[in-house]
């Protein structure tokens, strides 16, 4: 069988990790910019720039920016806060 | 007469797939680097990423996370390196197949037994005519025998037209494995192969296979099974051409010049076993613990012997003291041989009072036997090559009664005479039998995959903390090293089909569990050859259920995320929802496979 047909035979696999990037990446843009609205912070310029990517004066003045502190500096990707608890 | 599958006679198997030292070497880095992030990935859900207010929800589903990345470590060490057992030339002579040189050297015998109940007649009578056309390149003394448990006259008739030789018994005790027994008991070979009613053999099987024997140490080599009746479908292509014309037809064209060829209609039943036979069985090589199957398998008779007398030994063993003297008295040497011959017939009887009333689990029962013991080592071999070809399950009710049957009895075996713990076993070979057990069990925490969205979609809790960045910055690295890790591992082959039937199979398996667990006495009918007529709905409304039940809670989720009711978020609804459609595809899969029907020839 050639590399073509083989690569055919795996495409579920590659179809799930494109799913899980686009989808993954869409949910985070989401649940950013609802924390941004609720938290009353000025939204990037552009909406769909996620927080990862604000400066580090913005993420200094979140309140809850602790709750993601145990994420290795180097990926910290967003407050990360349970906004949706039930009890809350 | 006319068969079905007369239309497929001109298929050819598939070669076995080739082993590459580059792909093997990305597929090892790749599941390293999913097996680590894995572990990172649990621990955070452990000890930072429980939403503690629903923890009844939130701690079975990471229990069951934890269990199926344990069951991922057993899987990806099973997969980890393909190692074929070394070919060597057919034996001439059966003093080549031993240890020691026998008394008097002749040709190698094998019986070939064609093990039947109440399959059509002229069915069997092809798989009798191919095993008559086995070829060897030296000479051989080669039986055929028909092992005929339905004690049909047609059978008898059909077996005398062929020139083989029938055998039969008055009861049937042990069904398959007490049919097999009872032609041991009058036959002679060296070797035996095993048959189904509808495994017909290729002329090249014992050349192929007979040269492992020469490892006086090898019990048995399993060949892989193919189904050559398996639906191929019809491509997309041409399924939307049939439907909507021309514009059908390009719009195929277009999506197949993207994603390469879909068939649509292609193995119903998900059936495929070049997954269990190419990469998990061929892979166990290494490990010395590939599993007899049954059928195209060939054995050498003295292991069998000495799995029979094993399993004897442990039923005198497990007896009450009353059982285990009549037993002794039964097999104590006697000066007339009848009568000795027919009390080792009553032990033997006797002997079906093991604990394993589950036919089929008398093959990996007897690997493990084999496997267990410490002065003589047996070996097992995955012979790679297809050397056979057999019909698939045509119907729902077939193909349940089939996977029932495998996941009850190897349960059977876990749950009451677990080989992962007992002595014998070299730790890769326990780490084997653990993992088609924990298999077995991964219905319990499919079930809670099956559920865990739907729970969501209808209540808005989530079970975890929040599906944010950090979680996804978490699960996303694993989940994707895990797919391109087992797009490395399984090169060649779709995985996606072993997926869908694991995850859609779960009924059957929690249904084997339960029997298992309240050692329910389950009759098992034989496997029907031929398909069974009817409507299956019944057989999956578990699958229809969860499909039902996701369907409603995405609706209702996402009319309360529009109304501002509840507790649901854009992206707990998003991923909930993708969630959802996975599974919802996997189970249509069950629920389509309710319904089919062969084309007309």
């Amino acid at each position: 069988m050639s590399w073509r047909d083989n690569l055919r035979k795996g495409r579920s696999h590659l179809i799930t990790v494109a799913i899980l990037l686009v989808a993954s990446s869409v949910i985070v843009r989401i649940e950013d910019s609802a924390l941004q609205r609720e938290a009353h912070k000025p939204q990037p310029r552009n909406q769909m720039v996620p927080l990862r990517h604000a400066s580090p004066d913005v993420l200094a003045a979140d309140p809850k920016r602790e709750r993601c502190g145990d994420v290795p500096s180097g990926r910290r990707p967003c407050p990360d806060i349970n906004r949706r608890r039930p009890t809350d | 007469m006319n068969f079905y599958f007369q239309q497929f006679e001109h298929r050819r198997p598939p070669e076995p797939l080739r082993r590459s030292v580059i792909g093997e070497r990305i597929w090892q880095l790749l599941a390293i680097t999913s097996l680590i992030l894995g572990a990172w990935y649990i621990g955070w859900r452990w000890t930072d990423s429980l939403n503690w207010d629903a923890a009844w929800f939130a701690l079975p589903l990471v229990i069951a996370e934890s269990c199926a990345y344990f069951g991922l470590i057993l899987f990806t060490l099973n997969l980890w390196t393909t190692r074929d057992y070394p070919r060597r030339p057919p034996p001439e002579r059966i003093g080549q197949c031993l240890a020691e040189p026998p008394a008097e050297d002749r040709p190698v015998a094998v019986d070939i037994f064609i093990a039947t109940y109440n399959e059509e007649e002229e069915l069997v009578r092809l798989s009798i005519r191919d095993a008559k056309a086995v070829s060897y390149p030296h000479p051989i003394n080669v039986q055929v025998h028909v092992l005929d448990d339905g004690r049909r006259e047609t059978m008898r008739r059909v077996a005398k037209e062929e020139g083989v030789n029938y055998i039969t018994r008055d009861n049937n005790v042990g069904f398959k494995a007490g049919n097999l027994r009872n032609a041991m008991e009058q036959t002679h070979g060296d070797f035996i192969m095993i048959c189904d009613a509808d495994t017909r053999v290729f002329p090249t099987i014992l050349e192929h296979t007979l040269g492992y024997f020469r490892d006086s140490d090898v019990a048995f080599v399993q060949t892989p099974q193919w189904f050559y009746d398996i639906p191929e479908g019809i491509t997309l292509t041409n399924w939307l051409g049939q439907r909507a014309g021309r514009p059908g037809r390009w719009m195929g064209a277009a999506v197949e010049t993207i994603f390469g060829e879909i068939r649509i209609g292609e193995d119903p039943f998900v059936n495929d076993p070049a997954m269990f036979y190419d990469i998990i069985q061929r892979r166990r090589n290494v490990y010395n613990a590939a599993f007899c199957c049954g059928a195209a398998s060939i054995h050498r008779r003295e292991a069998v012997m000495f799995v029979a007398l094993r399993a004897f030994a442990a039923a005198i063993d497990k007896a009450t003291r009353e059982d285990k003297s009549r037993l002794l008295r039964l097999i104590r040497p006697r000066k007339d041989p009848e009568a000795e011959a027919l009390a080792r017939w009553q032990a033997a009887q006797e002997q079906e009072l093991t604990p394993y009333k589950f036919h089929v689990s008398e093959d990996i029962y007897s690997s493990i036997v084999l496997h267990q013991d410490r002065e003589r080592r047996w070996k097992s071999v995955l012979h790679p090559s297809v050397e056979s070809k057999m019909l698939s399950p045509q119907d729902l009710l077939t193909w349940t009664i089939q996977r029932f049957k495998y996941a009850g009895g190897s349960l059977d075996i876990f749950f009451h005479d677990n080989p992962v713990t007992a002595p014998g076993l070299s730790l890769g070979q326990r780490l084997m039998y653990l993992n088609t057990f924990w298999s077995y069990l991964g219905a319990l925490w499919n079930v809670m995959f099956l559920c865990a969205p739907i729970i969501y979609l209808l209540t808005g809790i989530p079970p975890v903390d929040a599906y944010t960045g950090d979680f996804f910055a978490h699960a996303l690295p694993f989940l994707v090293a895990n797919e391109l890790a087992f797009l490395a591992g399984t090169w060649g082959l779709s995985g996606y089909k072993g997926k869908v039937s694991y995850l859609a199979s779960f009924p059957i398996g929690l249904r084997a569990i339960w029997a298992v667990i309240r050692r329910q006495k389950i009759k098992f009918p034989v496997t029907p050859k031929e398909r069974q007529e009817g409507n299956y709905l019944n057989l999956v409304w578990p699958q229809l259920g969860i499909m039902i039940a996701t369907l409603l809670g995405f609706g209702w989720a996402a009319g309360c995320y529009w109304l501002g009711v509840g507790n649901f978020s854009a992206g707990g609804l998003i991923a909930n929802g993708l969630w959802g459609l996975n599974n919802i595809l996997a189970m249509s899969i069950m629920v389509k496979a309710a319904f089919w029907k062969p084309e007309e020839a």
